[in-house]
Order: C-alpha cells, then structure tokens, then sequence
C-alpha cells in the first residue's frame, strides 16, 4: 500500500539551468515490518529512488516545458513523495504505477507573473480554483519485476515467491512498449538469453499494465465528484504548509500561499 | 496473453455472519466491559467495634489474562473470547501467537542446529524445541543417540527444513518441546505451506487428512498448513526422512494449487479450517479458474456457496467480531 504526493514549488531564477525539475523523495513507513524502522528502511528509501530516478531520467517521460511559467525565469518544480505503508511483494511496481497515477491527478493550476512599473514581480492565480493544467502523462513509464525462479520468470511475485527467487530485473517500460531503463537486482546471475526473454515478457506485460491503468484513471476521472472519499480525505490529511507549497489536488476551501519573491 | 486488472479502492463490506454453532461466545474487544461484578463479598460475621478483627474478604471475580480493572469494572485489553473458570475470567485472545499444548500437531520450520537440540519456528512467542532424544532415526530405528549421532544432527535435520511434530511438553517460560517419534511424522518433502492465525484452525481428532480431491493435507494447530501430493505407497521402513523428490505431475499440482487459494480464501473470510470445510470450498471453486479464486468477489461467492452446501458451517469467533466493527 503505497501513498504518493505530488507538490508543485513555485520557484525563481535562482537556478536558471535547473528549471524544469522534477525531484524524487521518498520514506518509509515503520508500520511494514520492524527492520524498516528508524534508519534500516533507509537503504530500501534510496534504492527506490535511485531507480525512480533512472526511470524519469528519459527526457521525454514527463513533459517538462509545461512546467514552464515564464521562460528562463520561472517555472514549477514537483516533489514527488512516496510512502510505504504496506509491503506485500513487487514494491517497484507498485511504487511506479501509484506514481503516475499521481502525476496523473495533479492539478497545476495557471498563474501569470505580472510586472509592474517599477518592476517588483506580481503573481497573479486565476480564481477559479478548477482552472488548472494537467500534466501528459501518456510517456510516463511502469517499472515491471520479473523474477527468475528456476528456470522461468515471474510477473508482479508476492513475498514468499521473492523469497524464493535470486534473480530480478526491473524494466520500465512505456505505454507504447518502449523500454527506458532496466535494471538487475538479486545475488543470483541471469543468463543473457533469459534476460532477452524477460525483456520481452516485460514489454507485453507493460503494455497491459498502462491499458489497465489508464482505464482505472479515467474511470476515476468520469467519477468526478462523486468518487468515493478515501480515508486520508475522510481524516483530513493536509501536507505541512510550512513549505508554502499547493498540494497537489486543489481543493476548493484552501487558500494557495505563494512564496516571497 | 498477459491479463491485467486493476480496480478502484472501495469499502470491503462484512460477510453476513450467523451465529456459530456451539452455544454463545462471549467475544469482547479491547475496552469493553466484562463484568462490573469485582467487589468484593464479605464472608464470616461482621463484628462492631472490634478494633480491626478482620473479616474475610473474598474476591468476586479472578483477573486472567487479557483483562485490567478500570473504575470498579473489569475491562477487555485484548480483542477475543471471554473464558470463565470458577471464579477467574480471562480474555484468550484471538489474533495471538500458537500457545502450544500437550499433543497438538504442528509444522514447523528449523532454524537452528544447537548441541542435541534443534530450534523450530512454529509461530509461538518462544521458538519450539526438538530434542535429540525425541526424534526417530532414519530406518526406524529405536536406539540411545551416540556422540556420533550428534555430530551428524545435520545430516537429518538443517536449516530451513519443514518438519511435522507433536508438542510433547511445555516449559516452564512457554516454549514448547516436540517429538517426532511416529512414523506420521517427520520431514516434510514437496508441497505448499499456508500461514494462517492458529485461532483460525479447528481442533480435531486427526489434522493428516487424505482430500479424495487428490491431495494431502495437514492442518497445525500452529496454523502452518502443508499440503502435499499425497503418497502413492505409505513407506514404513522410511522413518519419516527420505524426501521424495521426483517432480509432482501437473494435476496434482494443479490441485495442491487450488486448495492452497481456497485456504486462503476461507482464511480471508475468517471462516474455521478442518477437512469439511476445505473440501466444500474446493468444489464450490471448481466452476472457476485456479488464479480467479484470489479475486475477492469470486472469493466471497465461493465462501458463501461453501457455507450454504454444508449448512451452517462455524464461522470463527473472528468472523463475529469483523462483523461488530466492519
């Protein structure tokens, strides 16, 4: 069970090359399994995102112009933040799958920098709250396992059959079956052969993945309002304001902070 | 063809549960009230004025296990049954570890090769104990074990084997010791373990039991269960640790499999496991493919076809307490 929070940070020139980012951050929860508490889930938290990392190294993945506000000068920035709460087998997977469809439900919403006459910048967001950008999502990769147990492979293995197997490879792939990154996890070795095998496998499997994903989406989407509250709606849980940052569905009682320029 | 499904989140709504058959359980959940009977009865006469001659207090109810006294009432700290002796109350929780008891059949895992003495995992809050001296040596045969017998302790038993034993004693912190000392028990060869909540296992007078479905199982009251092919031939020279390693035919596995996702079906519905009620899930699930048992609504048509063509099977007291708070 994994929870992902996509906030947006408006942010200046002071990193001009930098524009356009994306950063990954992510923690574990203590509630998996007594190892992760306080520093040893530290190891698996960097593993992950290290590979997602990798995965959105592609250019293409996100599209990052529409992060854009004013060329060269300022542009939104996304923290994705991802916490497990519950390891049952395949976190990757899971973890990349939860992720875009994050990124999917993000709302940007639009704003406008003006400047005045004696030159202080003015940021000025529209007032309907629903006037918002939506990122493209369509070149957003899934991470899919395959885990080499004797002498087949495995898709989506639970704990018990990871336990059993030595080998893994983690290939993200897109909705259109292209591969953008893989990676060979486990003590065991994998034969090239088998790894060609895997790939295959892996770009099939992908490729069903994102045509259930994008269905479950819109259904969401056509749901619109009348979507089941989760319970983190029911609780209320709000990301800490002190980032003075939007978070990432826009909800109609918030007032939006902008940062001091 | 690579089938994916997904689906959106939604409320698991609480299987309808009658009441189990058996009498009445007293299932509480932590913070509820037991009884407010925990005053004190006075015995023998009162005598005014006597200057502290005592008079015999006696004490309504006994605290046990699983309870706490709270503003003169006597309050549930674990989540189970509420079991009366005379005058101790005690709450025996449901989702506990396996409390071993004198002739329980359990399966369970080696961890550890120790002087004389091998460590096994068996669910319970202390690991379990086998001893040199309980075991049967390979052959059958019955003799005082040698330090030649000890040094080749591994040679019967390493690390990461399953075994099948019963509880012989328990000491006296909890933990339990086992013996294998019948042919019925031993090392266990090729199959499927299944790990479930040892409250969740019926106790019965045999837990082998031979499925006619084509298949073997044995249900621990530790809640390890193993199913495995069931043998063509009952080898008794073989003492329990030749493992037969040929590889299993693909419908005994497709069996082995089906049964496997039908414990875990049962057990996702908090329903009692002997012999009866796996073998009606079984059949109930022959109508669906052997990977669609795990989806939940096939899951809950399975369980309730199961329950209904066998009457009212029990459900387990975990059942009823899903049901108040689901």
């Amino acid at each position: 069970m994994i929870a992902v929070n996509v906030k947006k940070f408006f942010t200046g020139p002071a990193n001009p090359k930098e524009a356009n980012q994306q950063k990954l951050n992510n923690e574990n929860s203590s509630s998996n399994s007594p190892e992760l508490e306080g520093r040893g889930g530290e190891e698996l938290g960097t593993d992950i995102a290290n590979t997602l990392y990798r995965v959105f190294s592609c250019e293409n993945s996100v599209d990052l112009k529409s992060l854009c506000i004013n060329p060269k000068e300022h542009c939104w920035v996304l923290y994705v933040d991802v916490l497990l709460l519950e390891c049952g087998g395949n976190i990757f997977d899971a973890i990349s799958i939860a992720v875009k469809a994050a990124l999917f439900n993000t709302r940007i919403p639009k704003v406008r920098v003006l400047e005045d006459e004696e030159g202080t910048k003015e940021i000025e967001l529209s007032d309907d709250p629903y006037d918002c950008i939506r990122l493209n999502v369509d070149e957003v990769p899934c991470i899919v396992t395959l885990s080499k147990i004797g002498y087949r492979h495995v898709v989506d293995a639970t704990l018990q059959e990871e336990a059993c197997s030595l080998a893994s490879l983690l290939i993200s792939v897109t909705s259109k079956g292209a591969i953008t990154s893989m990676k060979k996890v486990g003590k065991g070795s994998l034969d090239p052969e088998s790894i060609f095998e895997m790939m295959e496998t892996g770009q099939r499997v992908g490729k069903s993945l994102h045509i259930a994903l994008q269905k479950i989406l819109d259904e969401e989407e056509s749901l619109g309002a009348s979507r089941p509250k989760s319970t983190l709606d029911r609780i209320g849980a709000k990301p800490p304001m002190d980032r003075k940052d939007l978070p990432a569905c826009a909800t109609a009682d918030e007032q939006p902070h902008h940062p001091e320029k | 063809m690579a089938a994916v499904t997904m689906r959106l989140p939604a409320v698991r709504a609480p299987l309808d549960c009658r009441a189990p058959r058996g009498g009445e359980k007293h299932l509480v959940a932590p913070g509820d009230t037991i009884t407010t009977d925990t005053g004190y009865m006075r015995c023998g006469q009162q005598r005014k004025g006597s200057g502290g001659g005592g008079v015999a207090r006696l004490r309504a109810v006994l605290r046990g296990h699983g309870t706490f006294v709270e503003d003169d009432k006597l309050i549930a700290s674990v989540a189970g049954v509420v079991e009366r002796v005379n005058k101790l109350v005690c709450v025996r929780a449901l989702k506990a570890r396996y409390n071993g008891e004198i002739g329980d059949i359990v399966v369970g895992r080696i961890t550890e090769v120790q002087q004389k003495r091998w460590k096994v995992e068996t669910n319970s809050r202390l690991d379990s104990v086998l001893l040199l001296s309980s075991i049967n040596l390979p052959g059958g045969e019955l003799r005082r074990k040698s330090a030649e017998d000890e040094l080749a302790m591994r040679d019967y038993l390493k690390e990461g084997d399953l075994i099948s034993a019963e509880v012989q004693s328990i000491f006296s912190d909890g933990a339990v010791s086992l013996h294998t000392r019948s042919l019925k028990y031993g090392k266990l060869a090729q199959g499927v373990l299944v790990q479930v909540s040892p409250s969740l296992v019926k106790r019965q007078k045999t837990h082998f039991h031979d499925l006619p479905c084509g298949a073997s199982v044995i249900l621990g009251n530790n809640g390890f269960i193993w199913i495995y092919p069931t043998l063509e031939q009952k080898d008794d020279e073989a003492g329990g640790y030749t493992s037969n390693l040929e590889p299993v035919p693909l419908s005994d596995r497709e069996v082995i499999s089906r049964l496997r996702n039908c414990i875990v079906a049962l057990v996702t519905h908090k329903m009692m496991l002997f012999d009866t009620s796996i073998l009606y899930c079984y059949e109930a699930s022959l109508s669906h493919q052997i990977k669609d048992i795990l989806k939940p609504e096939v899951t809950e048509e399975i369980v309730l076809e199961a329950r209904q063509s066998s009457g009212c099977f029990p459900c387990g007291p975990e059942q009823a307490l899903d049901g108040t708070f689901g």
